[in-house]
């Protein structure tokens, strides 16, 4: 085990895919446990940072995908001629920033925090494409919502603890979330 | 006291938010006391505000009635909140504190969409599936062996032998050539008109401009018999 290279096969699926792979599924195909899973991510990132390499891992609800590090943004941007996206309005970014710290979570439940409906709001970042939707287990009647890859590459963020006060703020939540009143 | 502040209604995502304005404007904590001191503006700026949006109105108005029963309280120091009243208050606080937050943190994820630190990734599907079109247990050697199979396989050149070709009269230069001696004399015999002919290929261009003069209604001609001798004759009227 110890003369295969795990971390660069796993570099190499990465890059192949493209798309965000399943950081459990990576971990089954080669017999390796979630945590020695995690450390040859850890390896992969190290390896990119010491030799300020022009990629990043981006990890995001057990899933990772292979980016161009944060740093790179600026000459990424000026060489494919991308501009900033679309300024986002104040109850946009206050939905998103719900989203980012709580999610996943239920149309409800943000609208709970935000004391107001959310549904057009959330429904135009959807389609920005900078959170998703998917099916509710506990609820097959409504929805969760969650921050999208694209948030996070939009934001440079290599994993969702990078957000400001991530810590600080996703704990307070917890509590009072947990109890939301005016479920419909 | 209303008047002091520049309320703008769009500014204002919901009741919570619009709470929050008012005991920022007053320089308050988020408290009890705080929230019952702003209660009058937060009323009457529903009052004087018709363009709340609909769909918001039952909210605005839920946090109105939580916020009399609040003044009441402050008003009536012998007025007691039942059990969930009290929970609704205590409630209505700590949503507006995390509120609060997640109105400051928003700016951040502004400041941070914002910035040219961004992350690219591939777009799926763009990798191109190989095994759809080739055996991926094919090597560079069996292509190397398929290839000269291929090339063997195609047919060689046939050398073609090459000749300088001559320059023989054209049509239109045939053509004045008859016209001439059309010209000269009344009939002109087809085997006469060949006689100077170098080789085959004028005999036949001879006959090509015959043809195409005959065509352009400027000679008529007539045979004898099969495969005797043609006479031309100009057509004057044309």
């Amino acid at each position: 085990m110890s003369d295969k290279n795990i971390k660069g096969e796993i570099e190499a699926i990465l890059f192949a895919a493209g798309e965000p792979v399943d950081v459990v599924q990576i971990a089954k195909f080669f017999g390796i446990s979630k945590k020695e899973m995690q450390e040859e991510l850890n390896g992969l990132r190290e390896e990119y940072s010491s030799k300020k390499s022009g990629l990043t891992i981006v990890e995001k609800g057990g899933k990772v995908q292979l980016s161009s590090a944060s740093e790179f943004g600026e000459v990424i941007m000026k060489f494919l001629k991308k501009e900033i996206g679309e300024e986002l309005s104040p109850a946009a970014l206050e939905v998103l920033a719900v989203v980012a710290y709580r999610g996943p979570l239920t149309r409800a439940q943000i609208e709970y925090i935000r004391g107001v409906n959310c549904s057009f709001t959330l429904r135009n970042l959807a389609m920005r494409g900078l959170v998703e939707r998917k099916d509710n287990p506990n609820d097959s009647r409504s929805y969760l919502y969650e921050i999208s890859f694209d948030f996070m590459n939009s934001l440079g963020l290599k994993k969702i603890q990078d957000l400001p006060e991530y810590e600080e703020l996703t704990n307070k939540i917890e509590k009072l979330v947990d109890e939301p009143k005016n479920e419909n | 006291m209303l008047q002091e502040y520049k309320i703008k209604t769009e500014q204002f995502e919901g009741p919570l938010d619009l709470l929050l304005e008012l005991i920022e404007k007053e320089k308050l904590d988020i408290t009890r006391l705080s929230i019952a001191k702003v209660a009058d503006d937060f009323l009457s700026f529903i009052e004087n505000n018709s363009k709340i949006n609909l769909s918001n109105l039952s909210e605005f108005l839920l946090t109105a009635s939580q916020l009399i029963l609040l003044k009441s309280k402050a008003l009536l120091p012998l007025f007691e909140f039942t059990k969930e009243e009290e929970e609704e208050i205590l409630d209505l606080e700590e949503r507006l504190l995390e509120y609060k937050k997640f109105k400051e943190i928003s700016e951040k994820i502004k400041s941070l969409y914002a910035s040219s630190e961004k992350c690219f990734s591939r777009k799926e599907e763009k990798f191109v599936d190989f095994k759809k079109f080739v055996d991926p247990k094919l090597n560079g050697q069996d292509l190397l062996r398929l290839y000269k199979n291929v090339i063997v396989e195609i047919p060689q050149e046939e050398q073609i032998a090459e000749k300088v070709m001559e320059r023989v009269v054209s049509l239109e230069e045939k053509m004045v050539e008859l016209r001439v001696s059309l010209e000269k004399r009344m009939k002109v015999a087809f085997t006469e008109t060949i006689k100077s002919a170098s080789n085959k290929i004028e005999v036949i261009v001879t006959f090509l401009a015959m043809l195409e003069m005959i065509k352009q209604r400027s000679v008529s001609v007539e045979q004898g018999e099969i495969f005797g001798d043609i006479l031309l004759t100009a057509r004057k009227n044309v």
